[in-house]
């Protein structure tokens, strides 16, 4: 025989779930791809091609993408 | 042939229009005849081709951009050497396989004889003519020599192709301005009109003047030079992605080829690089990456 529970919940709890945008998948998706991109061409122009100039714009790129997407997710952690 | 050391391999019928690639003489004065005889043969003063070698063999050797790009120095300059002795090398042994299989193989009596390699190269299919009057593969772009061989083994053959590369050339123009004798044209079109020492007509092309090319090598730069290879922006390692969406956009997107040139400048490439520091570098064996763009 089982004994059934006769505790209420002293309070109740709300969760508000929200999904997230088609288009807002595609998007991280295509960031992820431009970084490993940026990234693959920097890591490979300053070594095996040794272009120190293309990899520094490479890197400086890469930055900027990655601070960019990590900016905006900050920006719409909330939304 | 890949396995003996070739970079890239294309063949081609020899009919009566390409037929009139091959010399009337090899460059040691021995006439070049075609012949019935079903085998090839060689007496003091003439060659004998059998007519039933009617295939070419076109194939390609790479060189060192990191040797190249120190042009005009000895470091420069002995890619190109090597790269020709080591044409040699494939060329003997693809003769010592053709024979082994009972069909002949005839090769070059010296370096660049028995015809033309830059149009065999171009009507095998092996990349296109360019605004240094050589051919730029899609592989290797200028970084490497032509050979061939006539083989009466039937083989499947080549077509030309159009990768964009002589259509960049209209827009580019980087060899003909890194180059110290002016010898490079900077016409906007290729031309029928020949111009400068040692040039046939009959095609067209971006004629380059070899006379003052010869007299920099020999009275300025005291070795071959080269420059005009290393600048070139097809001439890339491609190791980096980015090299293989550029030559996509170059041959699918012509309106973008100045956009590109400005980038190639921007990003730094075709810089010379000092002669002491190639000592250091650890690189592969000839100092090519033999997998470079090639699949299969
Ligand atoms: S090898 Fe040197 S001198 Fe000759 S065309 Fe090229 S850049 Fe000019
Ligand atoms: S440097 Fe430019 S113009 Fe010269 S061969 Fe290369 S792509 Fe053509």
């Amino acid at each position: 025989m089982t004994q059934q529970s006769t505790v209420e919940p002293k309070e109740t709890q709300y969760y508000r779930i929200q999904k997230r945008a088609w288009y807002s998948w595609v998007l991280w998706i295509i960031w992820v791809a431009l970084l490993v991109f940026l990234v693959q061409n920097a890591i490979t122009s300053g070594g095996a091609e040794l272009e120190p100039r293309a990899a520094m714009l490479f890197w400086v790129s890469a930055g900027v993408v990655a601070l960019a997407g990590i900016v905006i997710a900050f920006v719409r952690r909330d939304r | 042939m890949r396995h003996f050391g070739a970079g890239t391999v294309a063949f081609l019928e020899l009919d009566d229009n390409t037929r009139k690639l091959v010399y009337g003489n090899d460059p040691d004065g021995k006439e070049l005849v075609f012949t019935d005889d079903p085998v090839a043969s060689e007496t003091e003063t003439q060659r004998f081709i059998p007519n039933s070698c009617k295939y070419v063999i076109v194939y390609t050797m790479q060189m060192s951009q990191e040797s190249m790009r120190r042009s005009p120095t000895i470091t420069g300059s002995q890619t190109t050497t090597l790269a020709y002795r080591r044409l040699e090398e494939v060329q003997r042994s693809t003769q010592d396989f053709l024979t082994g299989l009972g069909y002949q193989g005839l090769g070059e009596s010296s370096t660049n004889a028995l015809g033309i390699a830059p149009a065999f190269g171009v009507l095998a299919g092996l990349g296109e003519m360019s605004r240094l009057n050589r051919v730029i593969s899609p592989e290797y772009g200028p970084m490497m020599r032509i050979s061939k061989i006539l083989t009466d083994l039937p083989v499947a053959t080549d077509k030309p192709i159009d990768a964009g590369i002589m259509e960049f050339c209209k827009h580019c123009k980087k060899c003909a301005e890194a180059c110290p004798s002016e010898a490079l044209s900077f016409d906007d079109e290729p031309t029928w009109e020949v111009r400068g020492g040692w040039n046939n007509p009959g095609h067209k092309a971006y004629f380059e003047d070899a006379t003052k090319c010869m007299t920099y090598w020999r009275e300025v730069a005291g070795s071959n030079c080269g420059i005009c290879f290393s600048v070139c922006p097809f001439a890339k390692k491609d190791k980096a992605w980015i090299h293989e969406w550029v030559k996509m956009g170059t041959s699918v997107a012509p309106f973008a080829d100045s956009f590109f040139r400005s980038m190639d400048d921007a990003f730094g490439y075709g810089v010379k690089a000092s002669s002491e520091d190639w000592w250091s570098l650890d690189l592969p064996e000839y100092g090519v990456d033999s997998n470079q763009s090639v699949t299969g």
